[in-house]
């Protein structure tokens, strides 16, 4: 041993096991980071390949970045309790090691110095192998959401982005320090005789009664106040986001308060309900080193809490905000022809380009006089104008002819402010433009104001004709300026058949067309919502694969738990043993304790992350699109929705639990009793 | 009076690293109904090896012991650890008392891991034998180190069993609660006819016993009987055969 850094490597060495944990939560959490990035930019790179598809689902890729970063984060996160966790444990075995070191004329700086030294190294090959690990993870992903996703979105290829590499790195060697420095400190801090000494036996803690009321009032207070006064019916964009967030925050700080006072409230129903010496010794452990029995129980809630809320906020999205913009043309029967054939995937368009999908001179022709006299219909050329992009700056907008939009009315357009008689005059005088409330928020404007909005050949001035709901959220602009706004074709020609026409026999006789033009599609508005949803159903598959990952990290979380839990009661089980426990017990009390932690995880976890999605709801509210509606029953449709996924978690939460209990118990019971009891 | 437990050629070995120590080298030892018997040695004599392994705490690398006739060779884990739990009961140096529990549910213990609804008089009761029936609902920590080693020695007691094995009761006490935890012992083995193997290294606790036997280099050098002891306190007998055997 050359210096004081090869007690660091020795150590490592000797507590395999322990090492090899935080390594591989490490290695997780910056896998599931890169992987996460490969996956959207995966799915980006495919719809590249097509401006028109790029344009339609701008919205969905705008979402999926952040969101795959986000869940990056979690498991980061998850390995940092891992790693803080080991470290723990660590310090509280070689507490007289230290305790003899300092005796001998180790510093402070130098104690401190060792242990980081430790973290670094295991961070270091964790960050090393999580890279290596992550394009295997992401190819594997991308495979496994394939299947589901293939109608919707085409897959290009799939590499770590240098600069997602060099966050999640850093971010992993970050969260590796970080976790240490705190039993570093301790330890450092430690005079050396009392490191000497026996450590005290952890007492059980009686849980801060203050502290759980506060829980308790702030999270009814929270659900009560969305539910009787829901901001989501006056805020509006740009507030909503933020305002949601700010209600989220001080919900998991609920979460957070009232935590202790239910794992105390468990273990004493736990002690009702499982009489005799192995239910008491197991519920009395969950109250003792309540710190890390807390830290356990919540990261197997968060888990949950996120994966519900996630779900809950895609049915949301889905079906209740910018999907239920399409329920007006839906109930009318209303149908479209593009060369876009939604039901059947995107896939054979990819990569033709723009002008694949633009609808040619003559097959406008046929169409038009195939529908003139039995149904109204719009041309709907795609623009992108940044000022008017519903999501981020590249989301479409229509353009279409005021006199033919009036002739689809709310089944393109739903008025929250003006109408249909102060807006025609406007939108046939110039460039009049209908937006949602997000738009014109973002914009600062309002109901009859100029904005100057970035046209083809320079700035063009539009005036707000109207606020309110369009299909998919997106602004619809007069064509009265169309060269300056594209060179280009309708895209799309919607169709709404007249009371005195059946759709299914226009359907049939615009079908026919497709003998003379091969190209073009028909799709009822109806399959597109099907298609939509198919849509957000990718996106949810691939939030749970990577929450799946999460649950790993929360279950090397159980793991270290459990084993730090057990090295700490080593003497105990070992009296125990010696006074007449079999395994069979020993082994019902050590993965009981882990179980009773999942319970409570899955349940505390299911009841946050319900009432997570109902405070989304009720908070972001509809107005950034322009819909009034009733919040509070899509509230509860969105929680409905979310509820398979959360019973699914709160069963797999203490089967998580158990298996990682399973371990550190098979561990310890091989060794005798007196072995047990030596090792102290 | 009729063999309780015996050892037969009993021996132990360790592998530390490349070495392997000889902690018991065929030792034959045996113990009768109510009789109190001290074990002494110098350290590394084997004397704790073989109280664990007389209470089953720990496997033998060769030989065999005999509980009631029965060999612990032939038993199951399951089989020892009920032996252990109804037959036997173990006093350790450090107390080793559940922390979580009261002083009355330490004592019931062994009776609760078993099954059992334990009866609170009989819990009392042996809480007062050892003069601790106020401290009953009191939890390890709020308990002197004497008092948590009587609570150890009732919960020793409670399953009722053969034989009490005990591994320096009174090294970590004065000699005032020391000498309190031998009366205990002794009362007990007299009054219930329980067997009582007790490890020490200090002569005059030996002396409490009816017999002591020597242990030195995993081998049994001498045994001395203490009911007669010719004029000689039982102390002076004590510490004469310990010079005799070099101790």
């Amino acid at each position: 041993m050359s210096s004081i850094y090869g007690l660091a490597w020795r150590y490592l060495f000797a507590n395999r096991v322990r090492s090899l944990l935080s390594v591989a939560a490490v290695m997780l959490g910056v896998a599931v980071t890169i992987s996460g990035s490969m996956i959207a930019g995966s799915v980006r790179e495919g719809i590249l390949r097509s401006d028109e598809l790029r344009v339609l689902l701008e919205g969905m890729i705008a979402m999926l970045d952040p969101a795959m970063l986000f869940i990056g984060m979690v498991v980061m996160l998850a390995a940092g309790f891992l790693i803080f966790n080991t470290f723990g444990m660590t310090i509280t075995r070689r507490r007289q090691q230290i305790g003899g070191l300092r005796a001998l004329g180790l510093t402070r700086g130098q104690t401190m110095r060792v242990i980081l030294a430790e973290a670094l190294l295991l961070g270091v090959v964790g960050v090393a192998l999580g890279v290596i690990f992550s394009v295997v993870l992401g190819q594997v992903l991308i495979a496994f959401i394939k299947p589901f996703a293939e109608r919707m979105v085409a897959f290009g290829d799939a590499a770590p982005e240098l600069p997602v590499v060099i966050f999640a790195a850093v971010m992993g060697l970050l969260i590796t320090l970080l976790s240490v420095l705190l039993p570093a400190r301790r330890a450092a801090r430690a005079a050396p005789l009392d490191a000497l000494r026996e450590p005290a036996a952890a007492q059980i803690e009686p849980a801060r009664r203050g502290q759980t009321v506060l829980g308790t009032l702030l999270m009814a207070g929270l659900l009560a106040y969305v539910i009787l006064m829901p901001p989501g019916e006056w805020v509006t964009y740009p507030l909503d986001a933020p305002l949601t967030a700010l209600v989220i925050l001080l919900w998991l700080a609920g979460v957070l308060l009232l935590l202790p006072g239910v794992i105390g409230l468990a273990a004493r129903l736990g002690r009702w309900l499982l009489p005799g010496a192995t239910g008491r010794l197991m519920t009395d452990n969950l109250r003792r080193a309540r710190g890390r029995v807390l830290l356990t129980v919540l990261t197997l809630a968060f888990a949950l809490l996120v994966i519900i809320a996630l779900n809950g906020f895609m049915e949301f999205f889905l079906n209740h905000s910018v999907g239920a913009t399409l329920k007006a043309a839906e109930q009318r029967d209303a149908l479209f022809v593009s060369r876009l054939d939604i039901a059947s995937g995107w896939g054979e368009v990819i990569g033709r380009g723009l002008e694949s999908v633009m609808l040619a001179d003559d097959e406008l022709h046929a169409l038009v006089e195939v529908v003139e006299g039995s149904a109204n219909y719009t041309l709907n050329y795609f623009v992108v104008v940044p000022e008017l992009s519903f999501f981020g700056s590249g989301y479409f907008s229509y353009m279409i002819d005021p006199v033919l939009l009036r002739g689809v009315g709310d089944a393109m357009f739903t008025f929250s402010e003006g109408d249909w008689d102060t807006a025609l005059p406007v939108m046939e005088a110039g460039c009049g433009v209908l937006v949602s409330p997000a738009v014109a928020a973002r914009n600062n404007v309002g109901l009859g104001d100029t904005l100057t909005v970035t046209g083809r050949s320079g700035p063009l001035d539009c005036t707000i004709a109207g606020l309110g709901t369009s299909v998919a959220g997106a602004t619809i602009i007069s064509d009265t300026q169309h060269d300056q706004l594209t060179d280009m074709n309708p895209s799309l020609v919607l169709i709404l058949p007249r009371l005195d026409t059946d759709p299914a026999e226009l359907a049939a006789r615009i079908q026919a067309l497709s003998a003379d033009f091969p190209e073009i599609r028909l799709t009822w508005v109806s399959d597109f919502a099907v298609a939509l949803d198919d849509s957000g159903e990718i996106i949810n598959v691939a939030f749970n694969a990577m929450l799946v990952l999460a649950s790993f990290a929360a279950a090397f979380g159980v793991v270290n738990t459990m084993l730090m839990s057990v090295d700490e009661r080593r003497r105990e089980i070992g009296l125990l043993r010696a006074v007449g426990a079999t395994r069979a017990q020993m082994r019902r009390i050590i993965i009981g304790e882990a179980v009773f932690m999942g319970v409570v995880g899955g349940v505390v976890g299911l009841a946050a992350g319900l009432g997570a999605v109902l405070i989304i709801v009720l908070t972001y509210g509809l107005n950034s699109i322009g819909l009034k509606a009733d919040l509070l029953p899509i509230a509860l449709a969105s929680a409905q929705a979310a509820l398979a996924t959360g019973f699914a978690g709160l069963i797999a939460a203490p089967v998580v639990a158990a298996l990682a209990a399973w371990l550190p118990a098979r561990s310890i019971l091989r060794e005798t009793p007196i072995e047990t009891l030596a090792l102290t | 009076m009729a063999v309780v437990i015996e050892t037969r050629s009993l021996r132990k070995q360790y592998h530390l690293g490349d070495v392997t120590v000889e902690a018991l080298r065929g030792v034959d030892f045996a113990a009768a109904q109510g009789e109190f018997v001290a074990i002494m040695g110098p350290s590394g004599s084997g004397k704790s090896t073989l109280l664990h392994l007389l209470g089953g705490l720990d496997s033998a690398s060769g030989g065999d012991v005999l509980l009631d006739g029965r060999s612990y060779t032939q038993m199951s884990d399951d089989e020892l650890t009920i032996t252990r739990r109804r037959q036997i009961g173990f006093i350790f140096q450090f107390f080793n008392l559940l922390p979580t529990l009261t002083a009355a549910e330490n004592v019931a213990l062994p009776l609760t891991i078993d099954g059992q609804h334990p009866n609170p008089s009989h819990i009392m009761s042996l809480l007062e034998q050892v003069g601790l029936a106020d401290r009953k609902d009191h939890k390890p920590h709020q308990l002197s180190g004497g008092q948590q080693q009587r609570v150890a020695i009732a919960r020793a007691l409670v399953a009722r069993p053969k034989i009490v094995l005990a591994d320096e009761p009174t090294g970590n006490l004065d000699s005032q609660s020391g000498q309190a935890v031998l009366d205990l012992l002794r009362r007990a083995s007299r009054e219930q006819g329980q067997t009582m193997v007790m490890v020490t290294h200090d002569h005059r606790a030996a002396a409490s016993a009816d017999r002591v036997v020597f242990l030195k280099d995993g081998q049994t050098v001498n045994m001395v009987s203490l009911d007669d002891t010719g004029g000689k306190t039982r102390t002076q007998t004590v510490a004469a055969v310990m010079t005799e055997v070099g101790l």
